[in-house]
């Protein structure tokens, strides 16, 4: 018998292959996809973000936690009916034009995909086009990171090129990084601001109005 | 006073494990022109992927070829930062991009006119002997940044100064700065003012402007110091040691880079690697890993013989609280005991949140309490006053004798903020806290100090290379 209590606490145990394989198992005893994620995967990270914000948890235990489900998930994915199981979002997320510097991305790139947004990584030293052309083809968010005070104002030259593509209103701009506000955001007209990973993950969740 | 952490056996693996690093995984560099001279001297390089995996014998080559010794200089050039010869120095942040008026208040984006504050604070202040702008500021393109801010600093501090240089074509206009205040090329090499920052990207990369600014940098030979943020457990495996190594590869690869560029330009080691808190994602300032990183980071550079720089004096405190004092105390004191070049940088808020001049000034006290620790103990004859003692004799008193009228000044350390009064005069003097003393003294000095004005001549000399890079890269 798929004992989904015991999937949910090798999410929590951050254990990817007993996750998989738990996951497998059920299926293979034909319990609905939709159960399986619900009380197995979705169930397991919902202590995860709960012992989380109680501080009983770090963001390494977190993020390999996220890393266990996506193994669950790649499972049950292609048996999910497209209607049951959206992601919570499309967001391409890069460090702009002129800085390399990607390790506050890659930590937000992270977090939002343990929190189950589906993530274009477009690198460092992204074009401002790259970022549009990203919004024409889907993405719900896009999230700019810049480190130097000099590679900010490229910040406001992806807005300014979405709006001259005529799709700023298709996409919400979040912007992070060492030296960006919440006043520079409203300088340049980004949607949000967070001033860490965690909170960048509230900070879509809000843009993009889901739970 | 020394303190000791590594054994040779310990820094040896270190050595051999960074060299393992950078043979076996190499790093990105993107720029053809450097990748080219590391496959000319034996490096095997992917052009494709920016990658070099740089030999063991390369870098051995690099370290014994860099310059070990430097100095800058100030304005005035009787003032000068030296390095690789014992002493120490102490600079001001070299630039934040907000900055914070009042200890608790809102933090603002920082401006040009901050860094004539800043510069005259780091002209001020008895400990700082390295002036950092202590701003980046948004007021300015970033294409002139660098070249206002210098030309800023010249005029609102005699001492060495200290700021972030940003690409290739804005270096040239420093250069031509450092000449035309100097009055020649040759005393501009001889005197440098200012140096530029290699900062290695961890893990294992480095920045095109950073590596491109050298080429220019190179005409005057100024030094190198060479930084990478390695974050254990972030940008760097999550342990001690494997943390040490990684900086160790990053700062050896740094080297190579300089010495490809310009071989023998002085290069100072940039031990200043940091943990990372795993709750908040932002790396850690000072604490007890801190601690540890600084001693054994100067221990491994001082061992390749290279003046050492390491971030020991900081705190994560956001104003000159208790916090800040445990932090900068006790990660200054190991650092310093352990015989670095230079630490910092002072006068910020948090982790790089914003600058500060009351923690700048909280900070130039701390290092007088440390200096003041590490000074040498007197043990000659006269020292121990014998005959004092036998004329003054049991029951007696030694304050109101010329010998300690004649001592006192030398045996003690006079804090400037400091509080080591009687409880009653403390509380009817207003119960002063340390962080109101600090903000007391930064108005004093902001209102009465003025630097040694510059000259006419020099004035002019400067605002012309700035006129020129204005009209050159607007």
């Amino acid at each position: 018998m798929a004992d989904l209590q015991a999937l949910a606490e090798a999410l929590i145990r951050g254990d990817r292959d007993t996750a998989r394989t738990l996951t497998q198992q059920a299926v293979d005893e034909g319990v609905a996809p939709k159960q399986i994620l619900d009380e197995g995967l979705v169930a397991g990270m919902n202590v995860v973000g709960a012992k989380f914000k109680a501080n009983e948890f770090y963001v390494p235990e977190v993020l390999i936690a996220a890393r266990a489900m996506h193994a669950g998930m790649d499972i049950l994915k292609p048996l999910l009916a497209a209607s049951d199981v959206q992601p919570a979002g499309v967001v391409a997320i890069g460090t702009v034009k002129g800085d390399l510097h990607d390790i506050g991305k890659n930590l937000v790139a992270m977090m939002l995909e343990g929190a189950g947004f589906e993530i274009r990584d477009l690198g460092v030293d992204v074009a401002p086009e790259k970022f549009v052309e990203e919004i024409q083809s889907g993405a719900g968010v896009v999230a700019l990171s810049a480190l130097l005070t000099t590679t900010m104002p490229s910040m406001a030259d992806v807005i300014n090129a979405a709006k001259e593509a005529g799709v700023r209103d298709q996409a919400k701009v979040m912007i992070g990084g060492a030296p960006v506000t919440q006043n520079y955001a409203d300088e340049i007209g980004a949607d949000g601001y967070a001033p860490d990973a965690a909170s960048a993950v509230d900070k879509a969740r809000e843009l993009l109005g889901v739970a | 006073m020394r303190v000791q952490l590594l054994t040779a056996d310990q820094i040896a693996r270190v050595h051999e494990a960074s060299l393992s690093i950078l043979a076996e995984v190499g790093v990105h560099l993107p720029h053809p022109e450097v990748l080219s001279r590391f496959a000319d001297s034996g490096a095997t390089v992917d052009h494709d992927a920016q990658r070099v995996r740089i030999p063991a014998e390369l870098v051995e080559r690099c370290i014994a070829s860099a310059g070990k010794q430097f100095a800058i200089y100030g304005r005035d050039i009787a003032k000068a930062a030296r390095f690789g010869c014992g002493e120490r120095n102490y600079n001001s942040i070299a630039g934040e991009a907000h900055w914070i008026d009042r200890p608790g208040g809102k933090r603002r984006p920082a401006v040009l006119a901050d860094v004539a504050t800043a510069s005259r604070m780091g002209d001020a202040l008895e400990h700082i002997n390295l002036v950092g702008a202590m701003t980046d500021p948004q007021d300015v393109p970033p294409a002139l940044k660098c070249i206002e801010v210098m030309a800023q600093m010249l005029k609102h501090t005699t001492k060495p100064i200290h700021f972030w240089f940003h690409d290739r074509a804005s270096a040239k206009y420093l250069v031509d700065m450092t000449i035309a205040l100097r009055g020649s090329e040759s005393e501009a090499r001889e005197f440098p003012i200012c140096y530029p920052f290699l900062e290695p990207i961890s893990p294992l990369r480095f920045p095109f402007n950073g590596v491109d600014v050298l080429f220019e940098t190179a005409r005057l030979n100024l030094p190198v110091p060479i930084g990478p943020m390695a974050q254990m457990g972030l940008s760097a495996p999550c342990s001690l040691a494997a943390t040490l190594a990684q900086e160790n590869a990053e700062i050896l690869a740094g080297v190579c880079v300089t010495q490809l560029i310009q071989p023998g330009v002085p290069v100072m080691y940039g031990g200043i690697p940091h943990a990372f808190d795993m709750r908040t994602t932002q790396l850690i300032f000072s604490g007890p890993e801190q601690a540890l990183f600084g001693v054994a980071m100067t221990e491994i550079g001082k061992h390749y013989g290279l003046p050492v720089y390491i971030n020991v004096g900081l705190t994560d405190a956001k104003r000159p609280d208790a916090q800040a004092g445990l932090e900068a105390g006790i990660t200054l004191m190991l650092g310093a005991a352990a015989g670095a070049d230079i630490f910092g940088h002072m006068g910020i808020s948090g982790v790089d949140q914003a600058s500060s001049l009351d923690l700048l000034v909280f900070q130039n006290e701390v290092i007088g309490f440390v200096e003041n620790v590490l000074r040498e103990m007197d043990f000659s004859d006269e020292a121990f006053a014998l005959d004092v003692v036998r004329e003054v004799g049991p029951g007696g008193s030694y304050i109101d004798t010329d010998h300690t009228a004649l001592n006192f000044r030398r045996a003690l350390w006079f804090p400037k903020l400091l509080d080591r009064q009687f409880y009653d005069a403390w509380l009817t003097g207003g119960a002063e806290s340390l962080e109101d003393r600090c903000r007391l003294r930064t108005e004093d000095l902001l209102a009465t100090h003025e630097p040694e004005p510059i000259s006419e001549d020099e004035a002019a000399a400067i605002d012309e290379v700035l006129r020129a890079a204005r009209r050159d890269l607007s």
